[in-house]
């Protein structure tokens, strides 16, 4: 079974490889990659899950490469901004340059959550996606 | 002089060609890639190169040579290391005049990361028993860690008005006073700030934020002076062995990251429109005098005062916290700020290049400004001496305070190095280092340390840095600083 992301080594900062079985799986397993980061969760009631904030977004790029970079530094800047963290991610529209989604989010709050690495943002250094033979891989690194 | 003409191979891939110019002076030809305009210039030792050659930062310095309008080198300091877009501790400057960019990637996201310096008449033997006190009360006073917000108001016009008067207008709410606004760097509000060119989401995350230390490599320190290397500069700064010090680093928080994003997403779309060809996409970069390069400008700026505001902030509080522990006013423990430096920045400057002077867009990513004497931005009390330059190091070892020289301006557009730089990699660190070791070991030598992240204590352990020693070294015998003082922790506040 494919792991939906794995972490590689950068000297200053940090990096994570994702996949999935198509783009829309590859975009999702990258921003549950970027949260992993972020925060684990510690404990979540029925009614937490009842409460969550679901935001639309809506992104658009030149390239399905600057399309990752915009899609995870949008998740990112509102997770910072409304101190919140990602719970479910339904992507309804999807193409080479843009994706629309809804997200929905829980309040990140040290009562709930470990929070672990502060993300700065996300880089576009050595940015790469890759079409393998079963599935697709992505490369990005974050400023932390 | 060509020495050897050494051909490192690393990562098993690439190799690039390295000639040692001198003692602390290595190049890479611009014939190593096409697309190079100038050579790379990499400040460095035989002790430090090994380390440096194991991941992409000597690549990275080629990189930064495609910039167009690039003059004399792409330049890296001693502490030079593997980063995104630039390396960090790189130095690039452009000349304007000649459609020279600028790129936010010659920045960072974390726009005017810097560090101040305050010293205190208090000698370390007197607050010795206090030093607990002191870091616990600092953490419970200034907010740290992941996501720390602070309860500073910047509610309606405020979020504007902190971007354009910086750190004035964090002594105008009442956080600190006139003389610190002269002890900084562009008396911490730099001209052009464009508060127009800023999204609405920068500000949402900008307005909690202020006041706060934020996490990773961003700390508090007390220090005591622990050498003196040059009397007469440390006599005219009034300061002796065992002398208390405070350092602060940090820089413009969630608001700089956003700016940063904003307008790498712009410049992107620049690379195709001014015919720009880079090597990286995190070297995005637009000509300084385009809309786009203009609008970064305007936007940076901003950030660039709201970090300045922000360490101001922070240092007037921990002014506070020193009253009420020691029962005494800061002015009687003449806690007053050395200077303050920005070690993330793009500036606009006018250096002689080749016998000329030229206006030039000067990025300094992990990389401080060093001034020489005379120079006319510098306040009248370092006009002799040069711009103090102040090198954090590592919580278990020393960091360093510094004179700008009359050489860094002639060779590095008046630039030394930042910091340590890192050796191990955070997730490196955590595997391989016992934080309850690390705890043990720094309390063996008399620090106390107060961390918020659950792994901060190994990602910032002394081992997974360079020694800072060995990096100003290089920096004083290169001639691109020299050393006033050493100091050294002994009580720490990590995010």
């Amino acid at each position: 079974m494919l792991n939906p992301y794995e972490f590689f080594e950068h000297t200053a900062d940090i990096g994570i490889k994702a996949f999935g079985r198509d783009r829309e799986e590859l975009f999702m397993n990258a921003a549950w990659g970027m949260f992993f980061l972020i925060a684990e969760l510690k404990i979540r009631t029925q009614q937490d899950y009842n409460n969550l904030t679901t935001i639309a977004i809506n992104v658009r790029a030149n390239n399905l490469e600057e399309l990752l970079f915009s899609w995870l530094s949008e998740l990112l800047s509102l997770s910072d901004a409304k101190r919140l963290m990602a719970s479910r991610i339904q992507i309804k529209e999807f193409t080479e340059t843009t994706i629309t989604a809804d997200v929905s989010f829980d309040k990140l709050e040290p009562k709930k959550y470990n929070l672990k690495t502060e993300i700065k943002a996300v880089t576009c250094h050595k940015l790469k996606i890759e079409a393998k033979d079963q599935y697709f891989q992505a490369e990005v690194v974050f400023d932390i | 002089m060509f020495l050897g003409g050494l051909k490192f191979n690393y990562l098993g891939k690439m190799s690039v060609q390295i000639e040692k110019i001198d003692e602390t002076k290595y190049r890479i030809p611009k014939t190593y890639k096409p697309g190079m305009l100038v050579d790379g210039i990499i400040y460095s030792d035989e002790r430090l190169l090994p380390d440096l050659l194991k991941d992409k930062a000597v690549e990275q310095v080629a990189n930064v040579a495609f910039l167009p309008g690039i003059v004399k080198h792409s330049l890296a300091m001693p502490d030079i290391h593997w980063g995104y877009g630039f390396p960090i501790g790189g130095v690039a400057a452009t000349n304007i005049d000649k459609s020279g960019v600028i790129s936010p990637g010659g920045v960072g996201f974390d726009i005017n990361c810097g560090v101040r310096l305050l010293k205190t008449r208090l000698f370390y033997d007197e607050i010795r028993p206090k030093i607990d006190d002191l870091i616990n009360s600092l953490y419970n006073y200034i907010p740290s860690g992941v996501g720390s917000r602070g309860n500073i108001n910047l509610k309606g016009a405020e979020g504007k008005r902190i971007l354009e008067k910086g750190a004035a207008w964090a002594v105008e709410k009442g956080f600190g006073t006139k003389q610190d606004l002269e002890h900084t760097e562009e008396k911490g509000q730099i001209k052009g700030a464009n508060p127009d060119e800023i999204s609405p989401r920068a500000y949402e995350r900008g307005k909690t934020q202020a006041g706060t230390l934020g996490s990773g490599n961003h700390f508090l320190e007390i220090q005591r002076i622990d050498k003196i290397f040059d009397t007469e500069i440390a006599s005219l700064l009034n300061l002796e062995k065992d002398q208390i010090m405070v350092m602060i680093h940090t820089g413009s928080r969630g608001f700089g990251h956003q700016v940063c994003t904003d307008h790498v997403k712009i410049m992107l779309n620049c690379l195709c429109k001014y015919g720009i060809e880079v090597p990286d996409r995190q070297l995005a970069c637009a000509p300084v005098t385009s809309k786009e390069g203009k609008a970064y400008l305007g936007a940076m700026n901003c950030a660039a005062n709201y970090a300045w505001a922000n360490r101001q902030i922070i240092m007037h509080k921990t002014r506070e916290v020193f009253e009420k522990v020691l029962r005494q006013s800061w002015e009687q423990m003449g806690m007053n700020l050395i200077y303050d430096v920005a070690h993330n920045m793009a500036k606009i400057e006018t250096h002689i290049v080749d016998g000329k002077e030229m206006r030039l867009c000067v990025h300094r990513k992990g990389a401080t400004r060093a001034f020489g004497p005379d120079n006319p931005t510098l306040p009248n009390r370092y006009k002799k001496m040069g711009q103090p330059v102040i090198i954090p190091g590592d919580m278990g070892r020393h960091s360093y305070l510094l004179a700008g020289t009359q050489k860094a301006m002639e060779e590095t557009f008046g630039s030394t190095c930042h910091g340590a730089g890192r050796l191990k990699s955070r997730t490196q660190a955590i595997k391989t280092l016992d934080k309850r070791q690390i705890f043990n070991e720094l309390k063996a030598k008399g620090i106390v340390i107060r961390t918020t992240g659950r792994d901060t204590i190994a990602e910032e352990a002394p081992q997974a840095y360079k020694d800072v020693n060995n990096v100003v070294d290089i920096v004083d015998n290169s001639g691109l600083a020299r050393k006033i003082c050493r100091v050294k922790p002994v009580g720490v506040i990590k995010g």
